[in-house]
């Protein structure tokens, strides 16, 4: 017998479609199978429906081994083919699989946030929160960025603090102070704090040696030209030119010197200034003329040599501008870093951002030694790793992580495991600060020469979702990127070989399709559209795309079988898209909209709620006034809106929702009841927050993004990058680009990595980028916007990668014809040179094609004996009983209050102090059983208020004699609590003291009711109702007829008994 | 020793429970329980036993003389000298600021000043870690002898912060309650004579409260009595809880039909509320278990918008009843002194009730429609500032006045004299069931905290941080609602549910079984050390109580019911009841409950659309202007309808959410500098003239903002600043150029084609050799777009403003041999950009301006013939009106003319 193959640490690449999922889940299982306990295994993922995909997977995995010996051959099979072990027998799954289902609630499966959450809620106090932790939804807007606020509003800031800050914020937008300061600070917040908090260290930020080779010139600032003797040089170049352009061009240019000369801060926006600068800059000797529109000033000597000062001062001027900003940058970002995490500190509200910050090593204070710490408050102890979409790990997210499992690796002899699975050419997430370079640094570091720590698995390349004709598509354009570029791009052609070599090396063989979908049906077409011309416009691919569907609904019987999506880059070109589909009447799912404010009627409530708290605000009244809304009973008036304003306070904004839904009649507006619903649902999970405001409340609201399922069309319109993960029948690809890929590099920010070969490398230096053109003149600033360029036109290709392997049975992409003059290379390009580099464009005809445009004639192998859904509730099949309400209840009993009944009362010192009283008083009584005649109580350690007020009262004979003895058998009994049903009510109440006559048989024959008083003054009415249940209360205890029972009331403050 | 007492599970709790209850009564006179302490697992099931009772003996002629019925944690009455939750707390708090403890909280200072409402949130957390060791019978200090040493030093500063909490208590002759229930506990407990004391179906009584039974049994008798048969004797423990070893593989006797899956929250909470509807509607009897109290809410809402109300007996955090709010918004005001803590106030109906009836106000729209206005104008941050702008409003200022006054009144005064001015609420409207449960809970916790202040001396400031930490910590409990046909029950007592037929909601784990994993304190092996009932305790229990429940329901009568995901989408794992299924069954189970499709709401099967519309009113002729302002044109072509919202139904926002200068406030304040230049319209020195626009903007804002305007506005105020600067210049320039200023601020009027024009012109200049006339208009756009581009679309060959035409077209019908041109001085956010840029009529296709004279008349007439449909296809970038143009296309009729 061999021994069962070891679990070894692995990395594995996997290509869309190929069931990384199902790899995953293998690994898993082959872990339970090598003896692993559940809780030992953490496997993690981004987003919530993958995780439960996973757990899901390999639950029914191990439930369908379990359930049949064909499953138990089928998951050996698979294991085996993985060369992972196996399952010994059946029954050795069987106890997996419960061991798996006893163990649920310590499973670690799911999205890194909500395992960071996990390991960082046992260690709050040590990441330093005091307060429980919980996360902060994400801000709706600026405004309602309590952190930003504490930072500018005056109640946060100290003076000093504040000056500081200004100053910082001045700094920050140089020259640029927009009027909305809040906008620009959150913006700037929104794109940069968490590069803050990748590079703490305020050398990065703006330092010129760590960006130049020679910073000299930079460090301090030149002595300023001697401007007069350059004006007098530049006058002489003045007359001795000729033409009038060329003097008003000269005039120009010296006006602009002039303007340095008077502030220094001239600034280059305009493009004639922009050229200006590139001519200053240009090397010594080359700087021999000005251009000046389509000609050149050709520079005198003595006009050159006079002018080497005044460059080097201009530059000094630009480039420290671009200094400042990104030190005032890092200082902004600094200051909102520190109110962020005293805010965090205090309200322990944490966005999922800074779930990995508090965890990382270096800020966070649980170090690696901690880890007996943490397997006791976890009670876990993890050994086995499994992350999947590894191309989209951050590196904050990693330093976790690693920091979490350097055990594993360090220690290769030990029980523990690490695989990841990630396909780096799906790597579109690097806005969000997915590191797709991860993947193969972390195999760098850890495996040596000497020994491989973690293995690269064979990559996956066999697709269980495309047909083979879209995979036919895919493999032609992404496994033969073109290496030279039609001649009109050439001048790209560096950056394009760098880009298609970084390509090939995730690349690592053509896709195919597995067995079981190899013969399926499908169809894959490039569409090519005639470039426009000067009075037809042709169709552009959005309208071709229209048309298409238009075309599919009338061919595909029953079309709405088939999921399509159209996936357009950005959700402004989608929405077009949903339109322009509107216009046809056809209906379509924007699954980027926010369906909630689809109608008139939500959005009414929304100026409802308006109103409620802004009565001065028209837009809102008139709103209501104009919308469904008005055919409530709801009145507008202040009484009215008062109240609608105290329901809120009283049952939320949900109460709110649902008390005025129950006024509408909406039998025939299904979606808007609908809507409603969700409203309701949406309302109550906004209501948990404390302290909210209608207009918070209408932010949430509108912020809200609702699954687009609910509309139940079966095309869906959603952006490339929404796509990701999910799979359609259909994909149409219309492809609108105004920018060439290799146009997007600028970014507000240049920042340069330390080469490095560790998996996180420390920034080096940070820039705010100057103009395009003087980034062109600066080497180590125009690499870097090389590098960014080349690294956003790689992004690009993966996003179209991954839109096209959406696809399973049919893949339609629409371009535009490349103009031939053309110089920038887009996405349409590389598909026409890969696809059909010699067709001609053709609105109606495909350029090129393969597979069967009617594929959906052969019908795809139906999913194997899918289980029916589960039981559905019904009434008719419960167990019918008539109802058995219990009876309505009463509390015959009221608090010992005396006084009036405003509803200030309960609060009042005196309120409180009456109750207290009352119930002295009632504890006094409680102790008396009988009183002998003329004997009164002294009630030595009772309150003394309380105390004399029973004396007095008893020093009443008439009031004593209610608490002596009376002749024959007479049961006492003191604050009796009971229960009694009577005339279909429920009575629970408190008799302060009853007084039961019996008969000698041991009959009850009578009985006397007491209550006491404290009111200021007796008023008997008040209390004739509780004395009513009372006495029907002994009536029905006792069997008496009520006319034998009395019941008096003994007012103690004012002396009177008053029968009832 | 206790004795214990199995009753089999064909009937439920509550018939069983009635039974034990009434075996000695004849049915003669009362059923007579004064000398029971009967215990039920929880309020609730109290509540169901004592209306049962009431019930059964009323048909019986007779009723219930009752003697106290208690949850476990009420055992034992507390002696009078505990001291309350905020003292404890508070010292707690004091010591923990005094000396932060190193091993607990290692980063005091680092990140927040250290002070007390910080500490307030640890000293809470550590009472609740408390409060959980105290069910055990244990303390912090027991504790030290069961965690691992690297835990020692954190429970060690614990146990130190608990004993010199406890010395201080003892200094001031109280005790700690938590201590003092565990002395009691261990006491001879103090019950009269004769008393009987019997524990009806508490399935997981606390190590603490079988303690005090235990205490209890030596001189009285107590008897435990357990739902389940005899024969399951041995897989319970000396107190009647379930045994994990001899639970927790039992399989349940569950048909998988009776699980339904749903795919989220809000699917089962309709399939719910549908049946529930359903049930109502032919009067059958039908319980619902809700033990997520968010979904019960979620479910109450779903059922009170279909007109059937739903009675909650879950309780309610007293921070979130209305007068709970009304205090919570008091006492942010009171440690913020801000502008927004005003307003959250102010906009408290019952604040507002108060207000009204304090100032004797007609309509109190007036004060809050002040507040915004005065908001909006001056963006005051402090409450001070507030009361200084307000000045300018009649109700605002008397308003702030009376708070202010209010602001050293004791609390409960002040809520005394606010709830005075309520009046009855309006007919038609429920009361508020809450509150006057919220009200003596308010009143209480006041007390209290007022007494923790005077006994420890507090500062103001600490007793409000005090005040707040607590208050959301107390709970109210909602009375049972007359109007309410239909409760939920919670899990722990939904074995004194007597229907047939009970649905269970929430059948996820986490909820049933209630399980921990990870605890910073009290993680689950620590629990189980420390005598807690942990994890395996808790699934044992509930798989007990679900197989009782099972056994006295008739089949199919309980429904198990769970959705995969939250409303919020988190995934949701099932209840492992749901699993314990044999062997056989598990892997079908498996497959239900994690891969057969899931049950959904029912949807309408066509794709429905939106049905509803708004209809805006129509015009009447008289509310058609007769008069224009030059402004007015760009408004109209920009989208027709929306000039019929803003000008002529005059529909504006109001709010009060203003942080910043909006783009229009930005440009007055810009314009009201400016117009300082008219005086130097000779001035050529722009030193000289950057000092007055200078000056003259920081009066205005000292007259807008006051001394200390937010950070954000003093920022806003120095671009302008810079921008002001950059006008000086341009200004001196124009002036070397020749022009001179003749007037400005200048209102123009006019007629075009019978309509009244009128404009109001920054700049008026003329130059000095040729007379030549120059219109200028200040524009404070950050981009500085010249006039051409924004008023002209030369593709399209149409006018998207007017306003420089018209100036034109009006300056010329009152000079007609004027040479007039006009511009813009542009103040864009590059100051350097700063310029004057005239309006070049000359297009490629000749002399403009006609074209944009006819363009006025068109709008004239179009707007005289109360045309203002359709509405622009085209969204502007910030919309007013957003609201109104949902749907897709906008679902508005068409205004009849
Ligand atoms: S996400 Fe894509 S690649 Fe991964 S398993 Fe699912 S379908 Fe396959």
């Amino acid at each position: 017998m061999t021994p069962p193959p070891l679990i070894r640490n692995a990395a594995l690449a996997a290509s869309a479609g190929t069931g990384k999922t199902f790899a995953l889940s293998s690994r898993y299982l082959a872990l339970l199978a090598a003896g692993a306990e559940p809780g030992s295994i953490v496997a993690l993922t981004f987003t919530r429906k993958a995780a439960g995909e996973i757990l899901s997977r390999i639950l029914t995995r191990l439930a369908a081994a379990a359930a049949s010996p064909a499953g138990f051959a089928e998951l050996t099979e698979r294991l085996t083919e993985a060369h992972l072990p196996a399952f010994a027998d059946r029954p050795a799954v069987q106890a997996a699989l419960r061991s798996l289902v006893q163990s649920l609630p310590l499973l670690r499966i799911g999205t890194l946030d909500s395992f960071f959450l996990h390991i960082l809620r046992p260690f709050r106090f040590e990441a330093g929160i005091a307060a429980e932790l919980a996360i902060a939804p994400p801000l709706e807007n600026p405004e309602d960025n309590l952190i930003l606020q504490g930072l500018l509003e005056r109640t946060a800031l100290a003076p000093d603090e504040q000056r500081e800050l200004l100053e910082t914020f001045k700094q920050a937008t140089f020259g640029e102070e927009k009027k909305s300061v809040y906008g620009s600070i959150a913006r700037l917040v929104q794109n940069q704090y968490e590069l803050a908090r990748r590079a703490p260290d305020p050398e990065a930020w703006g330092t010129p040696a760590r960006i130049w080779a020679d910073p000299a010139p930079l460090l301090t600032p030149p002595v300023p030209p001697d401007w007069a003797t350059v004006f007098a040089t530049l006058d002489v170049q003045a007359e001795t030119l000729q033409k009038s352009g060329e003097s008003k061009a000269w005039e120009k240019f010296t006006a602009i010197l002039r303007e340095v000369s008077d502030d220094g801060t001239y600034d280059f926006g305009s493009v004639l200034h922009r050229r200006l600068y590139t001519a200053f800059t240009a090397p010594d000797g080359e700087r021999t003329d000005i251009p000046f529109g389509r000609s050149a000033i050709t520079l005198l000597p003595e006009t050159q040599e006079a002018l080497a000062p005044v460059f080097a001062y201009i530059r000094f001027l630009v480039l420290n501008r671009q200094i400042i900003r990104t030190r005032g940058l890092y200082h902004l970002l600094a200051a909102y870093g520190r109110e962020h995490r005293r805010h965090m500190t205090r309200s322990g509200q944490l966005g999922f951002n800074d779930l990995a910050q508090l965890l990382a090593p270096g800020d966070g204070q649980i170090p690696p030694c901690r880890r007996a710490l943490m397997d006791g408050r976890l009670d876990a102890h993890f050994r086995h790793w499994l992350l999947d979409e590894f191309q989209d790990t951050s590196l904050i997210q990693w330093a976790v992580i690693e920091n979490l499992l350097d055990e594993v690796l360090q220690n290769p002899d030990a029980d523990r495991t690490l695989f990841y699975v990630g396909d780096t050419k799906q790597a579109i997430y690097e806005w969000r600060s997915g590191d797709p370079r991860l993947f193969q640094r972390i195999l760098d570091k850890y495996n040596r020469p000497s020994h491989t720590a973690i293995e690269r698995a064979a990559p996956l390349v066999q697709s269980w979702r495309s047909s083979p004709y879209v995979l036919e598509a895919v493999n032609t354009v992404f496994g033969d990127l073109p290496d030279v570029l039609p001649s009109s791009l050439s001048a790209l052609a560096d950056d394009w070989n760098q880009i298609v070599g970084c390509w090939k090396a995730d690349w690592t063989k053509p896709h195919e399709a597995a067995d079981k979908i190899k013969d399926l049906s499908g169809h894959a077409a490039l569409y090519l559209l005639p470039q426009s011309e000067k009075d037809a416009p042709p169709p552009s691919p959005f309208s071709r795309a229209v048309d298409l569907v238009e075309q599919l609904q009338q061919d595909i019987p029953e079309f709405e079988r088939y999921s399509v999506a159209l996936l357009t880059r950005s959700n402004a070109e989608g929405l077009s898209v949903l339109d322009a589909l509107a216009a046809k009447n056809i209906r379509a799912v924007w699954a980027g909209n926010s369906p909630l404010l689809d109608n008139a009627l939500i959005p009414a409530l929304l100026s409802l709620a308006r109103l409620i708290e802004h009565p001065g605000d028209t837009l809102a009244r008139r709103h209501i006034a104009m919308s469904p809304l008005a055919a409530s009973p709801i009145a507008l008036t202040p009484a009215a809106l008062a109240a609608q304003g105290r329901l809120i306070r009283e049952q939320g904004y949900a109460g709110f929702v649902a008390q005025l839904a129950a006024t509408l009649d909406l039998s025939k507006a299904p979606l808007e009841l609908a809507r409603l619903r969700t409203l309701i649902a949406i309302a109550a999970e906004f209501d948990r927050q404390p302290d909210t405001t209608a207009l918070q409340f209408c932010a949430h609201v509108q912020a809200q993004d609702i699954a687009a399922e609910d509309t139940g069309s079966n095309i869906q319109i959603l952006t490339m990058h929404k796509a990701k993960g999910l799979e359609y029948d259909m994909v149409i690809l219309p492809l609108m680009e105004r920018n060439g890929i290799l146009s997007h590099g600028k970014r507000p920010l240049l920042i340069h990595e330390q080469d490095s070969h560790e998996p996180i490398p420390p920034v080096d230096w940070i820039l705010a980028a100057p103009e395009q053109d003087i980034i062109s003149t600066e080497p180590p600033l125009a690499d870097q916007l090389a590098a960014d360029r080349r690294g956003k036109a790689l992004e690009e290709l993966r996003l179209l990668y991954v839109a096209m392997t959406r696809a399973r049975r049919a893949l339609v992409l629409i371009t535009t014809a490349p103009g031939e003059k053309s110089r920038t290379l887009r996405l349409g390009n590389i598909l026409q040179q890969t696809l059909a580099p010699d067709a001609m464009p053709d609105a109606d005809a495909p350029a090129w094609e393969t597979g069967d445009s009617a594929w959906w004639k052969q019908a795809a192998r139906a999913p194997t004996s899918s289980p029916p859904p589960a039981a559905p509730l019904a009434l008719a099949d419960l167990p019918a009983a008539p109802t058995a309400r219990p009876p309505a209840a009463r509390m015959a009993s009221q608090d010992h209050v005396g006084g009036d009944a405003n509803a200030g009362w309960p609060f009042r010192p005196e309120g409180s102090l009456a109750r207290d009283f009352g119930t002295r008083v009632h504890d006094l009584f409680e102790q008396i059983e009988w009183l002998a005649p003329g004997d009164i109580p002294a009630f030595p350690d009772a309150d003394a208020d309380a105390a004399q007020l029973v004396r007095t009262f008893l020093a009443l004979p008439a009031n004593h004699a209610f608490l002596e003895k009376p002749a024959g058998t007479i049961d006492l009994l003191r604050e009796q609590a009971f229960e009694a049903v009577l005339d279909g009510r429920w009575l629970s109440g408190k008799i302060d003291r009853l007084h039961l006559e019996r008969n000698p048989a041991g009959k009850p024959v009578r009985a006397h009711i007491f209550d006491y008083k404290t009111d200021q003054t007796p008023d008997v009415d008040r209390h004739r109702p509780q004395m009513e249940d009372y006495r029907q209360a002994v009536a029905r205890l006792f069997a008496l007829p009520p006319e034998h029972i009395t019941a008096t009331l003994l007012f103690v403050r004012t002396g009177d008994a008053r029968s009832v | 020793m206790c004795d214990l007492k199995f009753h089999g599970w064909d009937l439920a709790s509550l018939p069983t429970a009635v039974t034990i209850l009434t075996q000695d009564w004849d049915g003669n006179g009362p059923l007579d329980l004064r000398h029971c302490r009967i215990v039920v697992p929880t309020r609730h099931a109290g509540r169901r036993l004592r209306s049962k009772l009431a019930q059964m003996t009323a048909e019986k002629g007779s009723a219930v003389l009752s003697g106290p019925i208690v949850t476990p944690e009420h055992l034992i009455p507390l002696p009078a000298d505990i001291a309350d939750d905020s003292l404890v707390l508070a010292l707690l708090a004091r010591r923990l600021l005094r000396q932060p403890p190193a091993a607990l909280f290692p980063d005091a200072t680092a990140n927040a000043p250290w002070d007390f409402s910080m500490a307030l949130g640890i000293a809470t957390q550590l009472q609740d870690v408390r409060r959980q060791l105290n069910d055990a019978d244990q303390s912090a200090s027991d504790v030290l002898a069961l965690v691992p040493d690297e835990e020692q030093a954190r429970w060690q500063a614990i146990a130190q912060l608990e004993d010199e909490m406890g010395h201080e208590l003892t200094r001031l002759g109280l005790q700690d309650p938590l201590r003092a229930r565990r002395e009691a506990a261990h006491r001879r407990a103090d019950l009269p004579p004769g008393t009987r004391v019997v524990v009806v179906f508490v399935p997981d009584l606390s190590p603490l409260a079988a303690r005090m039974l235990q205490s209890m049994s030596a001189h009285h008798p107590v008897e435990l009595h357990v739902l389940a048969p005899a024969s399951e004797r041995d897989r319970f423990d000396a107190w009647g809880r379930p045994l994990p070893d001899r639970w927790e593989t039992e399989p349940l006797p569950l048909d998988e039909h009776h699980i339904h899956v749903y795919e989220q929250a809000p699917d089962e909470t309709e399939a719910i509320a549908n049946t529930l509807l359903e049930a109502e509607q032919h009067q059958r009897a039908l319980a619902v278990c809700t033990p997520d109290p968010d979904n019960a809410r979620a479910l109450a809402r779903h059922l009170q918008a279909e007109n059937l109300r739903l009675y909650l007996p879950n309780g309610v955090p007293l921070g979130t009843t209305a007068p709970g709010r009304l205090l919570s918004a008091w006492l942010t005001f009171l440690r913020q002194r801000s502008c927004a803590s005003t307003a959250a106030f102010l906009r408290h109906p019952d604040a507002q009730e108060w207000l009204q009836h304090a100032l004797e106000l007609d309509d109190v729209r007036d004060l809050l429609s002040e507040f915004d206005r005065c908001q909006s104008a001056h963006l005051p941050t402090a409450f001070d500032d507030l009361r200084e702008f307000a000045r300018d409003f009649t109700v605002l200022p008397r308003a702030l006045e009376a708070m202010a006054q209010h602001t050293d009144t004791p609390l409960g005064s002040f809520l005394a004299d606010i709830y005075d001015c309520r009046r009855p609420p309006p007919p038609g409207t429920r009361p508020d069931p809450l509150f006057s449960e919220a009200a003596n809970g308010l009143a209480s916790l006041i007390h209290s905290v007022d007494e923790t202040t005077q006994r420890l001396s507090l500062t103001d400031e600490d007793a409000l941080a005090l005040l707040q930490t607590a208050l959301p910590r107390e709970q109210v409990f909602p009375r049972p609602d007359p109007a309410a046909p239909r409760e939920t029950i919670g899990w722990l007592e939904v074995q004194w549910e007597d229907s047939p037929a009970i649905l269970l909601a929430d059948m996820r784990e986490g909820v049933v079984p209630e399980t921990r994993v990870g605890d910073a304190f009290l993680p689950d092996s620590l629990r189980v050390r420390a005598g807690l009932p942990g994890n395996r305790d808790a699934f044992a229990r509930d798989l007990f109580l679900a197989r009782a429940l099972l056994a006295s329901h008739p089949s199919g009568g309980v429904r198990f019911l769970y959705s995969r995901r939250a409303a919020n989408q988190d995934p949701q794992l099932p209840s492992r009841l749901l699993l314990a299924a044999p062997d056989s069954e598990l892997p079908a189970r498996v497959s239900l409950l994690f891969a057969r499709p899931a049950l959904r709401a029912a949807r309408p099967a066509i794709p429905a659309r939106p049905v509803l519309q708004l209809t805006p009113p129509a015009c009447r002729p008289e509310k058609i202007p007769s008069r224009l302002r030059a402004t007015d044109f760009s408004a109209y072509l920009a989208c027709p309808f929306r000039f019929y919202l803003s000008r002529i139904l005059h529909m504006r926002p109001e709010a009060d959410n203003a942080r910043e200068l909006d783009p229009m406030g930005f440009g007055i304040l810009a314009h009201e500098a400016l117009q300082q230049l008219e005086a130097l319209s000779r001035a050529t020195d722009p030193t000289a003239i950057q000092d007055q626009l200078l000056e003259q903007l920081d009066r205005l804002a000292r007259m807008q903002f006051g001394a200390r305007p937010p950070l954000a506005v003093v920022v806003q105020l120095d671009s302008l600043r810079q921008r002001l600067r950059a006008a000086a210049h341009v200004h001196a320039a124009s002036v070397r150029d020749g022009w001179r200023i003749i007037r400005a601020e200048e209102t123009l009027n006019g007629e075009l084609d019978g309509m009244h024009l009128r404009a109001r012109i920054d700049r008026i200049e003329q130059h000095v050799d040729d007379g030549r006339i120059r219109i200028l208009d200040y524009k404070t756009s950050d981009a500085g777009d010249a006039p051409l581009k924004t008023h002209y679309q030369p593709q399209k060959k149409v006018w998207v403003d007017l306003q420089l035409p018209l100036y034109r077209y009006l300056y010329h019908q009152k000079n007609p041999d004027a040479e007039v041109s006009v511009g813009y001085f542009t103040l864009p956010k590059a100051a350097t950009d700063c310029q004057i840029v005239e309006l070049d009529f000359q297009g490629k296709n000749g002399d403009l301006y006609d074209s944009a004279i006819a363009t006025a008349r068109e709008v004239i007439a179009a707007i005289r013939a109360g045309c203002f449909w359709p509405p622009a296809q085209v969204r502007p970038t910030y919309d007013d009106f957003a609201l109104l143009f949902a749907g897709q296309p906008p679902l508005i009729e068409e205004p009849s003319p």
